[in-house]
């Protein structure tokens, strides 16, 4: 017998069951929500605000350029330190046609120091953006460079994860990588001090913009 | 890893003797906890959530085969492959074979309890392969030849001179760093470590949830290692128990609640990454081939019996973090690689009882894990049912079995058993010496050398309800 006989006959044996398909298909189906939290709800602003408070208070830098600034304006001082091609989306490679700074759509190499990623949208519960992987979305950028930008339209901000979820649905197809971001990368390994940048970024710089749904193209 | 929960015991009083660990279990009982009350008050739909969850974990482990059907297929669906193991061998067989198929050499693995379970850094060493721990703790220990001794902060035992001995013994000068601060030793594994993840032609993480709907696995990490470890090798493996299905996207967002609250008192952890098969044609990056090892060893025998609770557990670490026997002996005095009250649950089970007859009893029933749990599981009840089963088999340790018969002979004659009482509560009293407590008392070291036993009364209960004082 194959070991997933195996297991699957212990698991019937011990649950003495027989018809259960139907239940199993019908939730998966339906999906039903657990309790939203209150802290999830509210208008546009709310949320907003609440996006940047929850960021903040995770160490993520919040950037709220004037509507239309460019990447690489909003961005000089982080592109003046970092020396080398600048990761990013192909969505985004446009903005810095002219400007200071190589922008290249690759995979990310330990070398590399700041990558520019569009979020898909960000979560209001807990400050968190949502990223995923696919065609000139390389993901390995929101984790090899010491400083990751990441962009989000002030307009895909959502109230909680559920929310966040109905955009990766409707999205089109399932990406490989769906990552929830909050804050920079951290450790407390060594004596349950706390330190930012164990192998992820040092630092997390959130771009939040009105009227540039960079992700969606 | 070798099993020495038999030695709880002896285990258990080094610990209590040993002043570094000591300081490093103060801390975790002053952190944790106080994290985590804060955060629950935050949110103040936490005990919904939790109900909610408890439901959707029992839902699922009495629909267990069927979740793990569907979860199969549309792993299956999104171009990745399932495994099944029934057993520790197999698991470490099964990924030994993954990794020769594809001609690796070098494995980065991110933290998973699983993993640490069938011992696969082993498995794979003996296959030839090497084998990077990526968590920073994971990584110290590694070096080190140790195992961890919390589910959540693996070096948790640890001290900095210790980090910084470890590191001197493996490091190049080149990299070393300029002092023992935690800053600049995490600094220095990271520059070490980058080379790793991006030379490594198999990633290995565990899973905190496997979704059905989709095929998913979910992994959670601040440090960002198990991504590293899953979007830049060739071929990424998770390895996850059977009880680790969620059905849905929204099931998982419920679950992740309660995780990091509940385990460090975060809101959420800082990298949440769900992964579903490999890199599409286009992708800009993903690894080729995606595997998951579905493990059981022993999870199954758990359902439809008393002890079915235990597969609701979302490994977060409260238990153990609210637990005094916990903080006062440490998680290594378990013996193996699950502690606190879930591993007196859990080792039973996987190594048997006959080899950790002592863990059921490695409690005070003061009741703070069942409190603590965020899906609801009555610990001190299932350790409870271990207890028992201990007996019925004869495997007790012999220092309760010692006790109990010569207690149960002398209970069944209440005369002799009130004058063996009053003699010892004067040999008690004599060795107080008036000072009303003892700091020593014979045949209970163990106790003594941790607390104080108050004196018995001059005369007990019984003397004085005959004596009229009623
Ligand atoms: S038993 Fe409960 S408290 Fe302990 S690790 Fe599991 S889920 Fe957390």
């Amino acid at each position: 017998m194959s070991d997933r006989e195996t297991v699957l006959q212990r698991i019937r044996q011990r649950l003495k069951v027989s018809e259960r398909a139907g239940a199993v298909d019908e939730r998966l189906q339906q999906r039903p929500l657990g309790p939203v939290p209150a802290r999830a709800c509210g208008d546009a602003a709310t949320l907003r605000e609440r996006f940047v408070e929850r960021a903040e208070a995770a160490s993520a830098e919040v950037r709220q350029p004037p509507r239309g600034e460019p990447l690489p304006t909003t961005l000089a001082d982080l592109v003046a330190g970092a020396d080398g091609e600048i990761v990013t989306d192909e969505a985004l490679r446009a903005e810095w046609r002219g400007g200071a700074g190589r922008a290249v759509c690759r995979r990310a190499r330990p070398e590399d120091a700041l990558a520019v990623s569009a979020a898909l949208c960000g979560v209001a519960e807990t400050g968190t953006l949502v990223l995923a992987s696919g065609p000139g979305r390389p993901i390995t950028a929101a984790f090899l460079p010491p400083v990751h930008v990441a962009a989000v339209d002030a307009a895909d901000i959502v109230g909680g994860y559920e929310a966040a979820w109905e955009r990766v649905r409707a999205a089109g197809a399932w990406p490989r990588a769906v990552t929830w971001i909050t804050g920079p990368s951290r450790s407390a390994d060594i004596e349950q001090t706390l330190n930012l940048g164990a192998h992820g970024p040092l630092r997390l710089i959130i771009v939040l913009r009105n009227g540039q749904e960079a992700f969606r193209e | 890893m070798e099993v020495t929960s038999a030695q709880f015991r002896a285990s258990a009083r080094r610990a209590l003797g040993d002043e570094r660990l000591q300081t490093a279990l103060a801390s975790i009982q002053k952190g944790f906890p106080g994290k985590r009350a804060t955060a629950l008050e935050a949110l103040p739909e936490f005990a919904a959530t939790s109900d909610h969850v408890t439901a959707v974990r029992d839902h699922v482990n009495a629909h267990l085969d069927v979740y793990l059907e569907r979860f199969e297929a549309q792993v299956q669906a999104a171009g990745g492959q399932v495994h099944w193991a029934a057993d520790a061998d197999a698991a470490g067989r099964t990924i030994v074979d993954i990794c020769r198929r594809a001609g690796a050499r070098s494995v980065g693995k991110g933290k998973s309890m699983a993993s640490e379970e069938v011992g696969l850094n082993e498995a794979l060493a003996a296959a030839g392969l090497q084998v990077t721990e990526t968590d920073l703790g994971e990584y110290i220990l590694q070096l080190r030849g140790d195992h961890p001794s919390h589910i959540i902060a693996p070096a948790i035992h640890l001290r900095r001179d210790d980090v910084d001995t470890a590191f001197a013994g493996h490091h190049d000068a080149g990299v070393r760093s300029s002092s023992s601060e935690p800053a600049e030793l995490q600094a220095e594994a990271r520059r070490v470590l980058r080379e790793r993840f991006a030379s490594a032609d198999v990633g290995i993480t565990g899973a905190n949830m496997l979704i059905a709907e989709s095929g998913s696995s979910c992994i959670v990490t601040n440090e960002g290692n198990a991504d590293l470890s899953q979007h830049l090798p060739r071929v990424h493996i998770v390895i996850a128990g059977i009880d680790k299905v969620v059905p849905t996207f929204e099931d998982a967002s419920a679950l992740l609640r309660l995780l990091a609250r509940s385990a460090t008192g975060q809101e959420i952890t800082v990298y949440t990454t769900f992964s579903t098969g490999p890199a599409r044609p286009d992708d800009s990056d993903g690894p080729a081939e995606y595997h998951v090892v579905l493990l059981d060893n022993g999870r199954s025998e758990l359902l439809g019996g008393s002890l079915e609770a235990m597969l609701r557990c979302i490994r977060c670490g409260a238990c153990m973090n609210h637990c005094p026997v916990y903080g006062a002996v440490g998680g290594h005095a378990y013996g193996w690689v699950y502690p606190g009250p879930m591993g007196a649950v859990l080792t039973p089970q996987m190594v048997g009882i006959e080899r950790s007859a002592d863990l059921p009893n490695a409690s005070t029933f003061c009741g703070r894990c069942a409190e603590v749990c965020p899906v609801q599981i009555p610990l001190p009840e299932l350790m409870r049912h271990w207890r028992e089963r201990a007996a019925e088999q004869g495997v007790e340790s012999a220092m309760v079995r010692y006790g109990l018969r010569t207690w149960a002979a002398l209970a069944r004659r209440p005369r002799l058993y009130r004058r063996c009482a009053r003699l010892a509560a004067g040999c008690l009293r004599l060795l107080a010496r008036g000072r009303g407590r003892l700091t020593r008392a014979p045949l209970a070291l163990g106790w003594t050398q941790s607390r104080d036993l108050p004196a018995p009364a001059r005369r007990g209960f019984i003397e004085r309800w005959q004596a009229g004082e009623r």
